[in-house]
């Protein structure tokens, strides 16, 4: 069974219709790409997900339930936002993990294990009582992640997650999603840079004006993501298409 | 200094308020003196602090002038000007080594007994409008710069300028206000939702007896003496 499915997904503001129809289902511990050109509806399409907007129609399922209130999908969703500096919020590494598990009204000591569980996986110690503002992109971009998963939603949204950041700190994130991948924690990733990480995504889903055009595996995906003018170098082969190398 | 908790700095802020508001002239003065000369001793540059707070100065330059044409009296005139500066700085430290989500929550967890659910909305907005400073901040240097590489300055046609100036900006932080908003959402926070509670730590509990002993023993003293 798939663990996300979602049927006949449709999203307008004020009377133009954003997304249309769309149809797709990711199996669990996937990394999927969503790719296509500016305006296609990506970032809104997580936004959907997740629950920020409310979709005119469409099923979202997770793990078999229909998700039908918006709560039920800020709990299943996991938003990693593109602008880092508007998403962390906490003082220093530590108390911004622990934003949205306070948020959720734990107690104080599972907070502080969850916390401490993060900081040790994304390897934060040396740096989780310092305040944000002097870490690195791909720190920031790595403490976004913590923040999220701390939460254990069900799935992990990224909104370009490698945008504006230099070679260190996208191969510092291409590990953390190598991680997570590792982990089994099920991904969907909207980028433009596709030549930067496709080669470690499952799967591929292309959006073009608001609809899905074409989905498939990855490595089959390469000439679709040409054809609708999303840049990979020409003749790379599909094991090459990474930063991680 | 590690951070304090924040219901422990505002019962410090309150102490210290009261204990300001019952010094007479000479004894602000001297208090003034203790707050200019100790910095010294722990290798802090006093002038660049101050430096720092020069609205607070212009404004307190500003009261001091008021008081003194009005009263006439400069000692008096100090005094207040003093009061001013001192509940501020206060104030100012209370933010600074307060940690913002738990200064919203302690507030809301303060004021909603009294308010209810209108109490955890007046602190999330406090934390709204405090965590937007630094985002106006360099929002309005990033639009100001680019203008400037752009030949732009507001001395030229000034009225004209900082409304364009004013009107874009005010655009582009809505729009940032709402990405803000999004993501505070997306990690559950709620306008008056309900968080988990600051705890006081031992060092919280020992500055608040000590701000609370200090401020009964000084209340006493100035009954007997």
């Amino acid at each position: 069974m798939s663990l996300l499915s979602v049927e006949n997904l449709s999203f307008s503001i004020d009377g133009t219709k954003l997304l249309k129809n769309i149809t797709f289902s990711l199996e669990k511990g996937s990394l999927t790409l969503v790719a296509g050109k500016n305006g296609s509806g990506k970032s809104m399409l997580l936004k959907c997900l997740k629950g920020l907007e409310k979709p005119d129609e469409g099923i979202i399922k997770v793990n078999g339930k229909v998700l039908k209130r918006e709560k039920e999908r800020m709990k299943a969703f996991g938003l990693v936002f593109q602008d880092t500096s508007l998403e962390i919020v906490g003082s220093t590494v530590r108390k911004d993990i622990a934003f949205g598990l306070e948020n959720l009204r734990m107690e104080r000591d599972i907070i502080q294990e969850k916390t401490n569980r993060m900081v040790s996986l994304f390897a934060l110690e040396k740096i989780q009582d310092l305040p944000p503002s002097v870490l690195s992109g791909g720190e920031k971009r790595r403490l976004s992640i913590a923040g999220v998963l701390a939460m254990e939603p069900e799935i992990i949204l990224m909104d370009e997650p490698l945008a504006n950041l230099d070679y260190p700190s996208v191969k510092m994130v291409l590990s953390t999603l190598v991680q997570l991948k590792e982990k089994g924690v099920t991904v969907i990733i909207v980028s433009h840079e596709a030549e930067k990480l496709l080669s470690l995504t499952d799967n591929t889903i292309i959006l073009s004006e608001g609809r899905l055009v074409d989905m498939g595996r990855s490595k089959d995906m390469m000439g679709a993501l040409r054809d609708n003018e999303v840049y990979l170098p020409p003749k790379a082969v599909f094991e090459d298409l990474t930063w991680l190398k | 200094m590690a951070q304090i908790n924040p219901f422990a700095s505002l019962v410090m802020l309150i102490s210290a308020s009261i204990a300001s508001s019952l010094l007479s002239g000479y004894e602000t003065v001297a208090v003034l003196l203790l707050v200019l000369i100790v910095p010294f001793f722990f290798n802090v540059n006093i002038l660049k602090v101050m430096w720092s707070m020069k609205v607070m100065l212009i404004t307190a330059l500003l009261i001091f002038l008021f008081s003194y044409f009005g009263k006439g009296s400069l000692l008096s005139s100090i005094s207040e000007s003093a009061k001013f500066l001192s509940v501020i700085g206060l104030s100012a430290l209370y933010i600074k080594k307060s940690d913002l989500i738990d200064l919203a929550t302690t507030m809301g967890s303060i004021l909603s007994p009294l308010l209810g659910k209108r109490g955890r909305k007046a602190s999330s907005a406090v934390m709204m409008t405090l965590a937007l400073f630094p985002i106006i901040f360099s929002t309005a240097t990033e639009m100001m710069n680019a203008r400037k590489s752009r030949g732009g300055s507001f001395l030229y046609h000034p009225i004209k300028s900082i409304t364009e100036y004013t009107v874009s900006m005010m655009r582009l932080l809505f729009q940032k206000v709402v990405i803000f908003q999004d993501a505070l959402y997306s990690r559950s926070w709620t306008t008056g939702g309900e968080r988990t509670k600051v705890v006081l730590g031992k060092r919280d509990w020992v500055l608040m007896i000590l701000a609370f002993i200090l401020l009964i023993g000084f209340v006493l003293w100035k009954k007997v003496f």
